[in-house]
């Protein structure tokens, strides 16, 4: 028993109760309590997922506004001159730093290399370049790019050497081979050249560049039979290769057909420009200037990008994207990779927006809609996933991609099965691969026709025999009764 | 011991084995060098530069002012010719004006300087009141009212000026009364020619485009401000000009064939490149196709360039091309072209092949070696060695003054190129150890070719953007003979301008033909020179004069200056 002891002139309060309770607010309380308690949590519960959800955007969020401020009021108040001199110094700046902050890295070396080239320093860039071999011999773009340097500089020989060591790395780099064609040839090693473009085009039948080469080749080397074949099999490929076409034109005339050579020259007229692009420098102005520093500038930060991402720094990856697409808010490369670092760090909303933007700029890529759809399944927004992958089909109707999406989102949300069986059969015309048909089986078995869906699932089987779930809904399917 | 050698012996072992093996490192030293001679070419042709010599104190000027305006990346040609028929070859140099938002003093102005001898010039401007003022650009001399001596006419940014030589070494400006100023186009090349063989020279005056300050804007090249290119104007007709045989000039550009398409014209000359013996025109158009205008003998012509495979180079693309000229670069009796160009492309050259075809053979012969890097103007097809085969002189200079801030690939001052012809129709690049007159390093613009001392080989006048010209004294060590032709007309044009001819020594046959402007906006070598090797006798010249008539003569000898009159015989 707990006694109480009366203490005189004061009346004693028991915290957290009124002194004077009734009968009904002593049943009524607890609920009170369990009902305020439940919307504290709730109240709680929101601020929190509000400030860890938004912790990592919300100061980039206001430096993008404020660099946005920035860019915004840069962009009213700099002359295009002083925007060119400030995209260049930060340009600058961007490599200084990552060259500073990976200093044995190949990747900073090449970024370098590659700003100094873009800016028509190329003796720097070679300086960069082999600095970055010097780190990691195999670094292909180093012995390609100075491979090309050598060739603009009428180097035949070293370009020959740089490109070789380049087609070492990567032997199935295309256009790699046209490009050592093209330094024998212009040294009057034509023989060489001819075997290069060969093997070329035993690997790439469809290169234009190789057949348009082995023809120039032959026409220099007077076999004007075999130039005429592979001049026509480039215009075959390139309906509009003038080059082509006026080759065809030197051939018959050289060899008395002045009449074929005058058709072929006529063709040639209609597809020349005018004035070649030798001025394209000299052509352009301020402003278009400007447009294509831009695209430098972002090339730059999605180099440097990369290498902050290879080293884990995730933050820094994100700045760096978010300031490319700022420079240049058409740049579609820029949003496909901050779209993918928003997916992979389990931010699928602002990666739909990246998508979305994407599809606003480019609203002929069947792709950006793709990720649209496969996206806003995950967020639940189902409507806008049939819409995007219906638009898929539209824009790419013979690519079994979309049709494939299409039926796994009606078989996923369990409607319109029957479609989803239409449109499986469509993507296996379109493109046999496992994963089509996996859903071909699916699609099939939920449709009632086991015999399809057996025989598409052992075709999966087939093209993927290490899959096990393959396996298991096979046996599963063969097993139901 | 037996066996067993002293220290005496040792020693002279020793100083034996020492001077063998010495003797060894001679022989393999010697052997090295003359295997060393063998591969590298020598020193067969050598220019010294004399400018300060000479007493030359013309400095062009482009009339810049910082504005950018595009013809003054394109200035100029000068001219070497006999202005006074003493028997060498003087020089005009051409120069810019004061373009807007620009002022001299003293209006700059075109010099002519009199070749005194031995390297000694003289200007002579004054006297002889050739000093225009206008924006020069291109200049041809020919003796269109066939008095004896040559006249001038300059192809300006503007108006241009047909200077008729009075002789007793003055000139008097008769363009208006001649009807050939050819309104206020930016001109380029320019030549006389006699087109309808009727023994008078006509005049062809190639223009660039059609310039106002209204229109003018500078382009972008890496954040730096630029010269625009041609194409931002809109491209000219050339004018062709039929000689009246009163001292005046009919336009026939549009009924002569040659004003049907519009194009951006540089350099030019003209030939019989498909020996029938009329004169046809070969335009050099910046960054389009070129043109062959094929004369139809009367005067008429039709743009082959394309069919005959000269309007662009071996893959089709178009060339930034500047000047242009004309020779038998293999002897083989047919006249080839030899085109210079803009950085990143060769200076090309295209062999004739007869039947109305030609091959760009740049690569093949290496005609183009030590060019890509630079933008190339003057140029010739001559024999500097006298070996007899035509070597090749290209002179050199950016025309962006700021290329060295944003490009690294190419220099806006450069030494200029000789490429040696080695007799089996390909070229050496010979530019490093051809002399002190082959470091120089300007702007070169137009060049001229020509026997300026009279000692039997060809120097070389260079006009330089901004600058001084550079005069370089032809010092090759070639004990080749030479022969030099003078042609004089009395049915055809006085300096017998279009005619061809034919010089046979031994085995060997050089054909060379009479030009008025060649190159790049130039005029020069109206003297042919044969250089002529070993052989010691000139078996047979033919002159094929233009309209038909041939003169031959036979056993000739070597080592002068002959004058041949049309119809009687050699002086």
């Amino acid at each position: 028993m707990i006694k109480r002891r009366k203490i005189k002139g004061r009346k004693r309060k028991k915290p957290g109760r009124s002194h004077t309770t009734t009968p009904r607010a002593t049943r009524r309380a607890p609920w009170v309590l369990i009902f305020g308690l439940i919307v504290c949590v709730i109240i709680v519960g929101v601020f929190l997922r509000w400030i860890f959800y938004t912790a990592s955007d919300r100061p980039k969020e206001a430096k993008q506004s404020s660099d946005s401020f920035e860019s915004k009021a840069a962009t009213v108040e700099l002359t295009q001159e002083e925007q060119i001199a400030a995209l260049r110094k930060d340009e600058m700046e961007l490599a200084g730093q990552a060259l500073t902050e990976f200093p044995e890295s190949d990747g900073s070396c090449m970024l370098m290399g590659d700003l100094h080239a873009r800016h028509g320093d190329s003796t720097e860039a070679v300086k960069f370049w082999e600095k970055s071999l010097e780190i990691n011999p195999k670094q292909f773009d180093a012995w390609r790019n100075m491979g090309q340097i050598a060739l603009e500089k009428e180097q035949f020989d070293q370009a020959v050497k740089l490109l070789r060591k380049a087609l070492e790395i990567r032997p199935d780099a295309a256009d790699l081979r046209s490009d050592i064609a093209k330094a024998l040839m212009d040294s009057g090693r034509y023989v060489e050249a001819i075997t290069e473009l060969q093997q070329e085009i035993k690997i790439f039948p469809s290169s234009f560049t190789a057949h348009f080469q082995l023809a120039e080749a032959y026409r220099q080397q007077k076999e004007y039979d075999k130039a005429i074949e592979h001049y026509e099999q480039t215009i075959r490929l390139e309906p509009e290769h003038r080059h082509s076409h006026y080759g065809l034109a030197m051939v018959y005339t050289r060899i008395g057909q002045r009449d074929k050579g005058r058709e072929h020259l006529a063709v040639f007229r209609k597809l020349r420009e005018k004035v070649d692009s030798i001025y394209s420098m000299r052509q352009i102005g301020s402003r278009e200037y400007l447009v294509s520093l831009r695209a430098s500038v972002v090339k730059t930060y999605l180099d440097a990008e990369r290498l902050y991402r290879k080293s884990g720094n995730i933050a820094k990856s994100e700045q760096l994207l978010n300031r490319a697409s700022e420079v240049d808010p058409n740049n579609t490369r820029c949003l496909e990779r901050l779209a993918s670092l928003y997916y992979t760090s389990n931010r699928a909303a602002k990666a739909l927006g990246c998508f979305e933007k994407m599809a606003r700029i480019d609203p002929n890529n069947p792709i950006s809609y793709l990720n649209i759809g496969q996206i806003a399944i995950q967020l639940r927004m189902f409507e806008k996933a049939e819409r995007a992958f219906r638009k898929t089909i539209t824009l790419a109707p013979n690519d079994p991609a979309g049709y494939r999406e299409l039926a796994r989102f009606y078989l996923r949300t369990n409607t319109n099965i029957a479609r989803a069986h239409s449109l499986a059969k469509k993507a296996i015309t379109l493109g046999k691969s496992a994963e089509t048909y996996f859903l071909l089986g699916w699609a099939a078995d939920v449709n009632g026709d086991r015999a399809g869906a057996l025989q598409a699932m052992e075709q999966a089987i087939k093209l993927q025999p290490t899959n096990q779930k393959y396996r298991q809904i096979y046996e599963r399917i063969k097993n139901k009764n | 011991m037996r066996g067993s050698r002293t220290k005496t012996d040792r020693h002279a072992l020793t100083c034996v084995r020492q001077r063998t093996r010495c003797g060894r490192q001679i022989v393999l030293m010697l052997a090295m060098v003359v295997v060393f001679c063998q591969i590298c070419p020598g020193n067969s042709i050598v220019f010294r530069d004399v400018t300060k010599e000479t007493g030359i104190t013309f400095r062009h000027t482009d009339g810049s002012s910082g504005k950018r305006y595009i013809m003054e990346t394109v200035a100029s040609g000068l001219a070497l010719f006999d202005y006074d028929n003493d028997g060498d070859v003087d020089i005009y140099f051409l120069n810019g004006e004061p373009l807007k938002g620009t002022k001299f003093d003293v209006p700059p102005k075109n010099a002519l300087y009199s070749n005194e001898g031995d390297w000694k010039f003289t200007d002579v401007t004054e006297e002889a009141r050739v000093g225009d003022t206008g924006y020069g650009l291109g200049v041809a001399a020919g003796d269109y009212d066939n008095d004896g001596d040559l006249d001038i006419y300059v192809n300006n940014h503007g108006p241009n000026v047909l200077y008729r030589n009075d002789g007793g070494g003055t000139f008097t400006d008769v363009t208006e009364r001649a009807g050939v100023a050819n309104g206020s186009h930016t001109g380029a090349g320019t030549c006389f020619l006699d087109m309808d063989k009727d023994g008078d020279l006509d005049l062809y005056a190639s223009n660039y485009f059609d310039f106002s300050y209204e229109k003018h804007r500078t382009g972008v090249a890496d954040g730096y401000p630029v010269y625009i290119s041609p194409a931002s104007y809109p491209a000219a007709t050339d004018t062709l000009y039929r000689n009246n045989g009163d001292g005046t000039f009919t336009d026939v550009s549009k009924s002569a064939g040659v004003a049907e398409q519009a194009s951006w014209g540089m350099g030019m000359v003209c030939g019989d490149y498909d020996n029938d013996g009329d004169t046809d025109i070969y335009v050099a158009n910046d960054g389009a196709g070129n043109f062959l205008f094929e004369n139809d003998g009367t005067g008429k012509f039709e743009d082959m360039g394309l069919m005959a495979g000269v309007a662009y180079d071996t893959h089709g693309d178009g060339q930034g091309s500047m000047g242009a000229d004309f020779g038998d670069y293999d002897n083989d009796g047919l006249l080839d072209f030899y085109v210079t160009s803009y950085q990143g492309q060769l200076a090309t050259l295209y062999k004739n092949l007869g039947d109305n075809a030609f091959d760009d053979v740049t690569r093949l012969t290496g005609a183009g070696e030590g060019t890509v890097a630079h933008v190339t103007w003057g140029n010739s097809l001559v024999d500097f060695d006298n070996d007899g085969d035509r070597d090749i002189f290209v002179a050199c200079g950016h025309l962006l003054d700021n290329v060295d801030l944003f490009d690294d690939r190419s220099t806006y001052l450069a030494t200029n190129v000789i490429l040696m012809n080695t007799g089996d129709g390909k070229f050496v690049n010979v530019s490093k150890q051809s002399g002190d007159g082959m470091k120089v390093k300007l702007s070169s613009r137009g060049a001229g070719f020509d026997d300026l001392d009279n000692d039997g080989d060809v120097d070389v006048v260079i006009l330089n953007s901004r600058r001084e010209p550079t005069i370089l004294k032809n010092d090759s060590p070639s004990e080749g003979h030479w022969l030099q032709v003078r042609l004089r007309g009395v049915k055809t044009n006085r300096d017998g301008v279009g005619s061809r001819v034919k010089v046979v020594a031994g085995d060997l046959t050089l054909h060379d033909e009479v030009h008025s402007g060649r190159g790049y906006q130039s005029h020069y070598g109206m003297r042919l020179h044969f250089g002529l090797g070993g052989r010691e006798k000139v078996d047979r010249i033919e002159v094929r004069w233009i309209g038909g008539a041939v003169d031959v003569f036979k056993d000739i000898a070597v080592d002068q200056l002959l004058t041949i009159t049309e119809g009687t015989g050699p002086d």
